[in-house]
């Protein structure tokens, strides 16, 4: 043990001593800035909390409680905004990649744009949360830093560079998102869901974490440039090296929900309370996709070597097997869905199939397009899965969410403006233009035909179609089943709910229309 | 421009409407239909301005719309899309003037719905960028879905799903084949790939997936069985637009794109594509007789004439000038025909709230004016010369006489049994006896009924009388496509 943790420092220090840097400076703190604000602020949060946990709910502190429980979604969305200020500035300032502490961290142009992704999921989160626990009657503080700690943790979960630190960050973020999941502790779902969670994580943790022992042992290296050199250079031990992908494989896969490793997502998705589940399926999805591509494109992404390119064949049969089920297996059980969230929670696993063939086509040739179109995947169903998720908060009342395809009967003759959010919504998840949610799907498409994926393809669009169904199955209740009843949510109340909804739905159009205001400067930053 | 703003002024009305109140019933409708006939104006400058002498396409606009995809915003005209655009641009004032008191509730998200849909179709009538296409011929799903599932009659969200999920899966798998299109020829321009045309197994793949997509959209048989369903429940205008323009989306798809794409694979494919043509002839036309829902008939009606169309289309292959000049006439006359017979059923239809014939009978002394245009409709639809109906079908027998003489035949078999089961319809609708009460006090056409069905009729008897005039703007475009399919001249 102590001979491992020696060695490990060695090579963590290895660089630095050559460059004869100090061991740690100003700038390694400043590449990891965002997270560091988001740690700060989710740390202040918890603390001024505490002044609020003494107040009652009623009688005369209740202005009190209430005044500093909106000091605390203020400071919390502050928090958010400064940390997307710092990584557009730092973007702004410089594309070259930085790396920090010792290469443990890389922030380069693909990390930091999925930084911005996250940071404007969280934000989103944050907003609707504002509603939905005051509403749910369950505003602690504990919320805004759990939110918070996950994402920073998911932040430098996409900077890291060895590991180590992916190891470390995943485990801080799983931990947070358990807590998440069974934040309604009252609640018998949310508990069971929340264990279900823990237990299954906790498995594909130790996959991982096997897997990660292998590849250090096949390769000697922690730092993942180093390792990718040691594969194409061909040194490294093939088949440890391939039982370690494999492991590291079934630990993502499991995170971003693909099939044989999903069991836990409909669970946990439907006992969380719902901004949480948005904030889910939006965040650790992203961050975990980024992850798993950047993992599996240690095989690819070296030129001309004998060695990486067996990797890689290995592992795209593989992968495509596991993209195929997992839209298969996403779309086909989400149609027999009865509660909207668990649709919801199978077509999520059904896009993570969609976002794999982008990741098959980026271990093949011209996988740098691929890669950016698994990117730009990301902004579009960001957008979507958070204002649907909103809207089914914004929905629900005394403490139930309206999750019946019933429940939405007739909405659009009273709601018409929140009802066209929602179509539009469904019409991107569907993948029909004019909304983002095409361009995302055929940009990866297109990908993947070029890579000559085109089987792929043939799948991703056959479960499309399946898909239509049940997004129109909203639809269906939405505008042409007659209400049964009226819908008294209060939109007084769901102001910000209502604003993330209106804000997303209207970007996915314009998006839509001009899909290049997104592509145009991802494949500027990410180089074409 | 003019194309731009054709394109641009239903969509502009259509976030206007999204300002009015949703209660201020007139004003929403006055704006719809001002925004519609603005429409109608800048395609009839578009006819007025169109070159008869120039084959190729006219008006053209290029601008880069996704750059780091290759997509260009590239629209243009030809003879052959001209009459189309200049129909769906008449078509959507008629359906806003005949829904005035049809449709009661939701008036906004009607007009909407309507507006969006125009601009959808035309769009795909002018897209000279494949990608542009296909977002365009997608865009105009959702507002024709909603149409037909919101404002439908009893059985409408099932008529209104099986017609999406039909049409999308049709168009999905030709977007496999737009990709795959895109990785052989580098290009999504139509005219790029013309020059490129797609050969092989991989050209018949393609081609068949594009078949399929436009297939089910014209409907060809034995894929066009959303089609009764979704006229049936549809709401008049809804009906109208499906009939006079969607139905055409799918032979101006073959025409513009599947044929000239994969020129090789379509002829090898034409005779099957003819034969079931000729099955959808005949099929259509017996289903015809034992149909009880007058909609439906019609519907019916519709599988029958697009099989002539489909049928004038391929004769192509012959190198028919008259075949393929009769199916893009036949589509226009097929537009403005059965249109005005979903119009005036329609009208019936507000007055008794029934579509079974048999509660019919008799009207022809109670309601003249209705009567009156209802038999010149039901004419001009079964091809009497001097009608529009005639030339098309006529021209469409002459190609395939030239090509098969047994495909004339069996396209003659269905004329003829066009003829009867249209007049034994107009029979039981208006002669015999008026033994019911809710029919002798019918109310005959009003003034607004009559403003959009007499211009109806009086293209019917001008496109009859003056087909040369017509007939010259289409000719050159075709005598060039031909040579593009490689039949021409030969």
């Amino acid at each position: 043990m102590n001979n491992l943790s020696t060695f490990l420092f060695s090579k963590l220090t290895l660089g630095q001593e050559a460059a004869a840097a100090p061991l740690v400076s100003w700038g390694d703190f400043q590449a990891i800035l965002p997270a560091l604000i988001f740690i700060a602020t989710g740390t202040l949060l918890l603390m001024l909390d505490c002044f609020n946990r003494g107040l009652s709910r009623t009688g005369e502190s209740k202005r009190e409680h209430s005044s500093l429980s909106a000091a605390i979604n203020f400071i919390g969305l502050l928090g958010t905004v400064a940390a997307g200020a710092v990584v557009c500035a730092s973007m702004e300032q410089s594309q070259a990649t930085v790396f920090a502490f010792g290469d443990s961290i890389r922030v380069d142009s693909y990390s930091s744009s999925v930084t911005l992704i996250i940071i404007l999921g969280t934000f989103f989160s944050l907003l609707s949360a504002m509603d939905y626990l005051r509403r749910f009657d369950a505003e602690h503080g504990e919320f805004h830093c759990l939110v918070h700690y996950a994402a920073a943790s998911m932040i430098l979960f996409v900077q890291s560079n060895n590991l180590i630190m992916l190891f470390l960050t995943v485990e801080t973020l799983s931990m947070a998102v358990y807590l998440l999941t069974s934040y309604l502790r009252d609640s018998r779902r949310g508990v069971e869901g929340g264990l279900k969670y823990f237990i299954l994580g906790s498995f594909s943790s130790g996959f991982l974490l096997f897997g990660f022992t292998l590849l250090f042992g096949a390769t000697g290296e922690i730092n993942l440039s180093a390792i990718a050199g040691s594969i194409s250079s061909g040194e490294a031990d093939q088949s440890l090296l391939l039982a370690g992908m494999a492991l590291g494989i079934i630990g993502l896969g499991f995170k971003v929900g693909a099939f044989p490793f999903h069991s836990w997502l409909p669970d946990a998705y439907e006992a969380a309370p719902t901004v949480a589940t948005g904030f889910m399926s939006v965040t650790v999805k992203s961050a975990a996709i980024f992850v798993l591509l950047r993992f599996l494109m240690l095989a690819s992404d070296q030129e001309g070597a004998a060695g990486a390119a067996t990797a890689a064949e290995i592992f795209t049969p593989v992968l495509s097997l596991l993209a195929i089920a997992t839209m298969l297996f996403g779309n086909l059980v989400a149609l027999m869905q009865d509660s909207v969230k668990r649709m919801l929670a199978y077509s999520a696993i059904g896009h993570t199939g969609y976002l794999l063939v982008g990741i098959v086509a980026a271990l093949g040739p011209g996988g740098k397009a691929a890669a950016a179109a698994v990117i730009f995947y990301l902004l579009p169903y960001t957008l979507m899965s958070l204002a649907v998720f909103t809207l089914l908060g914004y929905m629900g009342r005394d403490g139930q969410d309206r999750e019946n395809f019933g429940d939405y009967r007739g909405l659009s003759t009273q709601r018409p403006f929140l009802s066209l959010c929602l179509l539009i919504v469904l019409v991107s998840f569907a993948g029909i233009p004019p909304t983002a949610g095409f361009w995302a799907k055929l940009y990866i498409f297109r990908a993947a035909v070029d890579g000559g994926h085109t089987w792929l393809v043939l799948t991703g669009i056959l479960t499309s179609i399946i898909s239509l169904y049940f997004y129109l199955r909203l639809v269906v209740n939405v505008y042409m089943r007659p209400a049964e009843e009226e819908i008294d949510a209060d939109p007084d109340s769901n102001l910000a709910s209502g604003l993330v909804i209106a804000t997303a739905a209207l970007a996915l159009v314009i998006l839509g229309i001009f899909p290049d205001l997104n592509l145009e400067a991802l494949l500027d930053t990410l180089g074409r | 421009m003019t194309i731009t703003l054709t394109l641009l002024v239903p969509v502009l009305t259509a976030i206007l409407l999204l300002c009015i109140p949703k209660d201020k019933t007139p004003q929403l409708r006055m704006t719809a239909l001002f925004g519609s006939l603005a429409t109608l104006a800048f395609s009839l400058a578009l006819l007025g301005r169109f070159d008869s002498a120039n084959a190729g396409f006219q008006f053209i606009e290029e601008y880069k719309w996704v750059p780091s995809l290759e997509i260009n915003y590239h629209v243009g005209l030809d003879g052959i899309s001209l009459f189309l655009v200049v129909l769906s641009a008449l078509l959507t004032p008629i359906a806003i003037l005949c829904s005035w008191k049809s449709v009661e509730k939701r008036v906004r998200e009607f007009h909407i719905a309507l507006l969006l849909l125009t601009s959808g179709v035309i769009g795909v009538f002018v897209a000279l960028d494949l990608m542009l296409f296909y977002v365009f011929w997608e865009v105009m799903l959702i507002p024709m879905y909603l149409l037909i599932g919101v404002w439908g009659s009893t059985e409408r969200i099932r008529a209104a799903v099986k017609f999406f999920i039909y049409t999308m899966a049709g168009s999905l798998l030709m977007f496999l084949a737009i990709l795959y299109l895109y990785k052989y020829t580098g290009t999504f321009s139509v005219e790029e790939i013309y020059k490129n045309q797609l050969t092989g197994t991989a050209g018949m793949l393609c081609f068949l997936a594009f078949a399929l997509s436009f297939a089910i959209k014209v409907p060809l048989f034995p894929v066009h069985t959303w089609l009764p369903d979704a006229h049936t429940e549809a709401p008049t205008a809804g009906s109208v637009i499906l009939a006079g323009v969607l139905l055409k989306l799918g032979i101006y798809g073959f025409i513009r794109f599947a044929i000239p794409f994969f020129p090789e694979a379509a002829s090898a494919a034409a005779p099957w594509i003819s034969i079931l043509a000729i099955v959808g002839i005949i099929f259509g036309a017996l289903m015809c007789f034992v149909q009880e829902d007058m909609k439906r008939l019609i519907a019916y009606s519709s599988v029958s004439h697009m099989g002539f169309v489909v049928l004038g289309l391929f004769t192509y292959t012959s190198g028919s000038l008259q075949g393929v000049e009769g199916s893009v006439l036949h589509m226009v006359n097929h537009g403005i025909s059965t249109g005005a017979l979903f119009l005036l059923i329609g009208s019936i239809y507000e007055r008794r709230h029934t579509r079974r014939l048999s509660d019919y009978g008799g009207l022809a002394p109670v309601a003249p004016r209705l009567a009156i245009i209802f038999f010149i409709t039901t004419l001009s639809s079964i091809g009497l010369p001097f009608l529009n109906g005639f030339v098309g079908e006529f021209l469409i027998l002459q190609g395939a006489y030239s090509q098969n003489i047994f495909y004339a035949a069996f396209a003659g078999l269905g004329i003829i049994l066009g003829a009867v089961y249209m007049l034994s319809l107009y029979r039981r609708l208006f002669f015999g006896e008026t033994d019911r009460r809710e029919n002798a006090e019918l109310k005959d056409l009003d003034g607004r009924e009559l403003a959009f069905l007499l211009p109806l009729v009086a293209l019917m008897v001008l496109l009859g009388l003056f087909s040369p005039w017509f007939t010259a703007k289409i000719q050159p475009s075709i005598e060039h496509w031909l040579k593009l399919v490689g039949t021409g001249g030969g």
